[in-house]
């Protein structure tokens, strides 16, 4: 049979369409590393994880090895996590507390604000003049919204306040009115192209595949719905209610494990908010999931998952808040393995490339079902990557701004 | 005629029981890896609880990925085969280390490894953790009042609908 005779340009808008190869192709991968994930803001952690003077993480962001660490004077502040004498990594911990960094091959020294502050046995660059003043750490942008530390390699990008612009307004008061702790925090190395989960975190089409989802979302199955897909500026997108989409707890049997909200919103409510190019916040009544992507290859993707609550509430509180989690979400989760299966299959058959294209059409009036988040997120990855979602190897595509 | 408070009698008792337990903790893994899990099911007290842990470098803390009471986990395992789910077979191999008594309740640590078959024959290690188990005989049979697994394996690669 020839394959060809079925991967016609489907009948569709062009801007209904995806070309697979955006998900297998090494070229493309390679180009976003440069493209997107070195020009936008990248979540990297919550400020909880660095309380106090001297905490640091340490992570990867568009690839290279960084540090996030919060200095003597409160600020928080990143830089690459590698020695400015022969390439070595300065911390080799996830996560900890110093009163400064240093090198552990040949101990040089930095301090929280990544001036170099010791060079050993400095004698020996006197004859060249050395000049460890102009060796700090090679400093990468850092910023905080709602708690959420996001970090971006370009100094060319706007201002993160912009970057998010009204996107992140659903999030706030639940974020940042009450101090949150993080309680959860997992990795796994999924088989898959990096957008492949960008998209389930993003499209509520595929909900039903989950069990607990086909008792307990009412709002998703119907053809209206209260529950609505909010497009905002760079890619970003959400959905959330303005009050009457509620998660139906009881109808699956799952009640009390949603009870205690978070400040601003209402018992049983829900709101997702996914940040170009490969974060996820998703607010579940008590207990907040966030999501960001490590691209480590085309076809695999470090996912690092955070659960999130608020601190100061009591034991029991904190026990629902804790199943309510992991009803949803974890490696025991009853979601997020189905979420996991699902994107791997796909990746694995879509690098078949037998299909080469894929459907993003539906219009459903912002219904949580319709694709119009997804278009606008790949409108906004063609911008940046020049190139057309349903066309990557055509024309260059051309930035409007 | 035996003395039933005699200390030999008690030591022979003692180790009864200690078998007992380790035989239930085997007899458990092997309905687990068979998919039994009504049976498995029916090793926990009524007031049981079960919970997987396992620590978190990046947090530097423990974190629990999952705690039922026993009157929850029915609902939970009711629901398995409606899952979308690892298609692999498993196999636990359990290594029993120490099981302390006192009287009708317990505690016992065994160390366990699980691996995975996939449907196409590929076999690989899947996780390596400990069992710390509280224990209680009622009517002559133990059972769990607490199983906790703690993981050392931070990674699962898939993910489990399944009780490990």
């Amino acid at each position: 049979m020839d394959l060809d005779a079925f991967n016609q340009f489907p009948d569709l808008p062009e801007t209904h369409v995806l070309d697979n190869r955006i998900y297998t192709d090494q070229e493309i991968f390679e180009q976003e590393q440069n493209k997107v994930f070195k020009h936008t803001w990248l979540f990297v952690c919550h400020e909880s994880e660095l309380p106090k003077a001297g905490s640091f993480r340490t992570t990867l962001a568009g690839g290279k090895p960084i540090i996030i660490v919060r200095g003597k004077d409160g600020l928080i502040r990143s830089f690459y996590n590698i020695c400015r004498h022969r390439s070595s990594p300065v911390v080799r911990s996830d996560s900890g507390n110093a009163k400064e960094f240093q090198c552990f091959y040949h101990l040089w020294t930095y301090n929280l604000e990544g001036a170099c502050t010791g060079v050993t046995k400095p004698d020996g660059y006197k004859a060249v003049n050395l000049d460890k003043n102009k060796l700090g750490l090679i400093p990468i942008r850092a910023d905080v919204i709602a708690g959420l530390v996001f970090v971006c390699l370009s100094g060319e990008t706007e201002p993160l306040a912009e970057y998010l612009g009204e996107i992140i307004k659903p999030i706030m008061e639940p974020l940042s009115s009450q101090k949150l702790e993080v309680f959860h925090f997992h990795r796994a190395d999924v088989q898959t192209n990096w957008k492949l989960w960008q998209d389930n975190n993003s499209e509520r089409y595929h909900s039903m595949l989950h069990v607990i989802n086909r008792k307990t979302l009412p709002w998703v199955k119907g053809k209206t719905s209260p529950m609505k897909l909010r497009l905002s500026n760079n890619g970003h997108s959400g959905y959330w209610s303005d009050g009457d989409a509620e998660v139906d707890y009881a109808a699956g049997g799952y009640s009390t494990v949603s009870k205690g909200v978070l400040p601003g919103l209402k018992e049983n409510e829900m709101r997702v908010i996914n940040l170009f190019p490969d974060t996820m916040v998703n607010i579940r009544s008590n207990v907040i999931r966030i999501d960001r992507m490590v691209p480590l290859s085309v076809g695999v993707t470090r996912v690092e998952w955070w659960g999130l609550g608020l601190k100061a509430i009591s034991e029991t509180a904190r026990s629902e808040r804790l199943k309510h989690h992991n009803m949803f979400w974890g490696p025991t989760g009853r979601n997020l393995g189905e979420d996991v299966i699902a994107v791997e299959e796909q990746w694995a058959a879509m690098k078949s490339e037998v299909v080469r294209y894929s459907i993003l059409a539906r219009e459903e009036n912002l219904n949580p079902t319709d694709d119009a988040n997804l278009r606008a997120y790949y409108k906004e990855w063609g911008r940046r990557t020049r190139r057309a979602p349903h066309a990557p190897f055509g024309p260059a595509v051309r930035d409007p701004n | 005629m035996t003395d039933t408070n005699s200390p030999e009698t008690n030591l022979i008792q003692e180790l009864i029981d200690k078998e007992t337990i380790f035989t239930l903790i085997r007899q458990t893994a092997a309905w687990l890896d068979n998919e039994e899990l009504e049976l498995w099911l029916k090793t926990f007290s009524d007031d049981a609880t079960y919970e997987i842990t396992t620590s978190s470098p990046e947090l530097g803390s423990d974190m629990s990925w999952w705690h039922s009471e026993q009157k929850d986990l029915k609902k939970i395992i009711n629901e398995i085969p409606e899952h979308v789910r690892d298609k692999a077979k498993r196999l636990h191999l359990i290594s029993p280390i120490s099981a302390e008594l006192n009287n009708n309740t317990g505690t016992v640590l065994t160390h366990f490894s699980i691996y995975r078959t996939e449907p196409d024959g590929r076999s690989s290690l899947y996780v390596i953790g400990k069992y710390f188990d509280e224990v209680i005989k009622t009517k002559d049979i133990w059972y769990y009042k607490s199983h906790k697994v703690i993981l050392d394996t931070r990674i699962l690669e898939p993910f489990t609908h399944l009780p490990l």
